[in-house]
């Protein structure tokens, strides 16, 4: 009964949708079969070089360090935003914490701000002369520190701002899934006198899997592509020891007037993004299709 | 069945959306075009440019604009302006799918892009036709514009790319009257500044672009000569000769002595500035452009006490002492695919812009007009403009690597520059990535 019904509705439904899909299809998939087709073609655009372009993204040195450099900020952003955003969500579940609702804004707030404003801020913050980190190490009476000149950790500097941001994204996720745990569990675990540790480990952290899947899925993919914050903090720079792909792409079209092989490093993007999030469904034990 | 028909329904329903966008798009254009050309003796053109401040110079360009408006009633002429770096971005975005404006500002690293491409006309004949007009134009002031020797842009003014300004009260301060005229007491000067607590060069380096820009084109040349550059330009000769890595060399020396302020690759251009506005930092190297800047926003006893000066000549080194990396740095050009009274339109508004009337307020603003002008009112400027404007006479200028290069070869030498900067690549290990990027 109820199948005959969804399926007479489902025609309307999907017509309703038209406008959806005919937008989705004009402002994404048209232009990536667009790159798609460009980054088959030479610089200009005018001629047909074949794999060409792929064979010199393959040797480029320069991508492959931005893959790395993005590899870093992934593995940074999944401990920092999902890692401390799961120990705040569990914190917040605890009964001795006061002002939860302010602890939830002040977390949160940082999630609505435009990423380049958040650029702005930390590049502020680490600002050598006045920024208020070196002004800290100054009163305690410490060297100033070259945050965003030092080529060896100035990847984990811009990293900073991205798990600072979307921390409270997470938490929200999570506190979100918490509150589906019935608390009959919790107020049982507590009888048998298992610590707060214990209960963590043991009774919530399995009983989110589905949730922390998702907010894997979500991190792993959103930080692949992330451009914003480092587009305003370095450039990429110095040299290209901040240099993630989506920075490496944007050089190419628009400081370098490569359009034919930006192309390439998009299609090359989406690729090594699909592998890495495909891997990481894979490790967090085989798809959502369970849930 | 029903179902498949449906599919069938919301297929050719997406279809239509797009090819009423698209065909919506595309028979826009040609009805805009269509009305241009058949509206009755007005001729309608499209100018790129970034001349949107309040600066003396965007002013001056609009007042010329809007005589020229008053002149030539049935031109009109419609404007498409953005402030000079997202202009920058624009341009190379337009030029990437060539809709290029009808004129437009174009520096000559993108006349390089677009002249290979088709998308710029030649001015060779005009240049050969009207001498009256192009006779009076500095020496070399096309060279930027020139591909495979033709010329397809006219320069908006001479910049040069290269200018140290020094602190005076700061080098008499430690014991330096004059300001150094060796590459060796240059950098003993540098040790000096050091020791007594000062940043020596104080600059901004975040694009990459600065440094590249304002230091190394010149101190390049002075290593390695114009000739050099040339040839490799036309491919003779390599980035990994002796040469570049010896003025790479040359870079890695003042790197060493700690010339720069340390934080150089996290602040843009201003912040750079700021260093040498508050006695931070004794120099300042930038362009002919900070003077303007310098003389109304510094502070009085800084602006009183600027000297300018350019680097050294370097012992054993190929280039002329007295040269600065410079040249016509942008130019206006026109879309090759105007014809007829349309192109002579744009040609008309663009001698208007280069011409003399133009130059001779140029000059008086503290300028450096594309062409030689001999009636100007010399008290109109400021003095250090006008001790500038003497320092330049008789100077050559040598190519300007962001300006002569194609776009992709000078992100790779500039990001190199930065590397060095941070000692994280060799002079040779650049000079090899350069010459790859060629290849």
């Amino acid at each position: 009964m109820s199948s005959t019904v969804f399926k007479l509705k489902l025609g309307q439904v999907l017509r309703y949708l038209v406008p959806v899909y005919a937008v989705y299809g004009f402002a994404v998939l048209l232009p990536l079969c667009i790159a798609f087709i460009y980054s088959f073609y030479n610089d200009a655009g005018s001629t047909f070089v074949g794999v060409q372009q792929y064979v010199k993204l393959v040797q480029d040195s320069n991508f492959w360090i931005s893959f790395k450099n993005n590899m870093v900020v992934v593995v940074i952003c999944v401990i920092g935003q999902v890692g401390i955003a799961f120990v705040i969500a569990t914190l917040l579940q605890t009964k001795f914490l006061k002002m939860r609702a302010l602890h939830r804004v002040a977390i949160f707030l940082p999630v609505v701000l435009a990423p380049v404003v958040t650029g702005y801020l930390w590049s502020l913050i680490y600002n050598y002369r006045f920024g208020i980190l070196n002004w800290f190490l100054g009163v305690l009476g410490k060297e100033p520190a070259l945050w965003l000149d030092s080529p060896g950790t100035v990847i984990y500097a811009v990293s900073i701002p991205l798990v600072w941001q979307y921390v409270g994204l997470y938490l929200i996720i999570f506190l979100a899934g918490m509150q589906n745990i019935s608390s009959d569990i919790h107020d049982a675990v507590e009888i048998d006198g298992a610590s707060w540790i214990q209960k963590t480990i043991h009774v919530t952290l399995p009983l989110l899997k589905g949730v922390m899947q998702v907010a894997l899925l979500l991190c792993v993919s959103g930080t692949m592509k992330t451009f914003d914050h480092i587009f305003v903090m370095t450039g990429g720079g110095p040299g290209t020891n901040s240099m993630v792909m989506a920075q490496y792409a944007y050089d190419n079209a628009f400081v370098m007037s490569r359009l034919g092989y930006a192309s390439t490093i998009s299609i090359g993007m989406i690729v090594l993004s699909t592998i890495v999030v495909s891997l990481v469904v894979k490790l967090t034990g085989g798809g959502l299709r369970n849930e | 069945m029903k179902r498949k028909r449906f599919i069938q329904s919301t297929l050719l329903a997406v279809l239509a959306l797009i090819v009423i966008a698209t065909t919506g798009c595309g028979s826009n254009g040609s009805a805009s075009k269509g009305a241009d050309e058949n509206s009755g003796g007005d001729i309608g053109l499209t100018f790129g440019h970034f001349r949107v401040s309040k600066d003396n110079i965007d002013v001056l360009f609009g007042d010329t604009l809007n005589q020229f408006r008053a002149d030539h009633p049935n031109i009109k002429i419609k404007e498409e302006a953005v402030a000079h770096d997202p202009y920058r971005d624009r341009t190379t975005t337009l030029g990437a799918s060539g809709e290029l404006p009808d004129i437009f500002m174009a520096n000559g690293s993108m006349i390089l892009d677009f002249a290979s491409k088709g998308y710029v006309a030649p001015w060779d004949n005009v240049i050969k036709e009207d001498t009256a007009w192009s006779n009076d134009f500095v020496d070399g002031a096309f060279d930027d514009f020139k591909v495979d020797n033709q010329i397809y842009g006219v320069p908006v003014k001479m910049a040069a790319v290269h200018t140290i300004y020094y602190n005076k009260a700061i080098f008499k301060e430690i014991g330096i009257n004059e300001f150094p005229s060796a590459w060796e007491d240059f950098k003993k000067a540098i040790t000096t500044l050091k020791e007594a607590g000062y940043t020596p060069i104080g600059m901004g380096n975040r694009s990459s672009v600065p440094v590249g820009s304002t230091v190394f084109s010149t101190l390049a040349d002075r290593v390695t000569g114009t000739n050099w550059f040339n040839e490799v330009k036309s491919g003779e000769r390599k980035f990994t000769d002796p040469e570049f890595i010896q003025a790479l060399e040359a870079m890695k020396e003042l790197i060493d002595l700690q010339a720069f302020n340390p934080d150089i690759n996290s602040i843009d251009e201003g912040q750079g500035e700021a260093l040498f506005y508050n006695k931070e930092a004794a120099m300042h190297i930038s362009g002919s452009w900070f003077l303007p800047r310098l003389v109304r926003e510094a502070p009085e006893d800084i602006a009183a006490n600027t000297g300018m000066a350019f680097f050294p000549a370097i012992e054993g080194g190929k280039g002329d002492a007295h040269a600065v990396a410079g040249g016509g740095g942008w130019s206006y050009a026109v879309n090759a695919r105007l014809t007829g009274e349309k192109k002579e339109a744009a040609i008309e508004l663009i001698k208007a812009l280069s011409g003399e009337k133009f130059a001779v307020a140029q000059k008086e603003i503290s300028e450096i007009p594309a062409r030689n002008v001999a009636n100007y009112d010399e008290s109109k400027l400021s003095p250090l403009a006008n001790e500038y404007s003497k320092m330049l006479e008789g100077i050559s200028y040598t190519p300007v690597y962001d300006i002569r290069l194609k776009p992709a070869l000078v992100k790779t030498i500039y990001q190199g520059v930065q590397e060095l900067l941070i000692g994280a690549s060799s002079p040779q290990q650049i000079a090899e990535k350069v010459q790859s990027a060629v290849e």
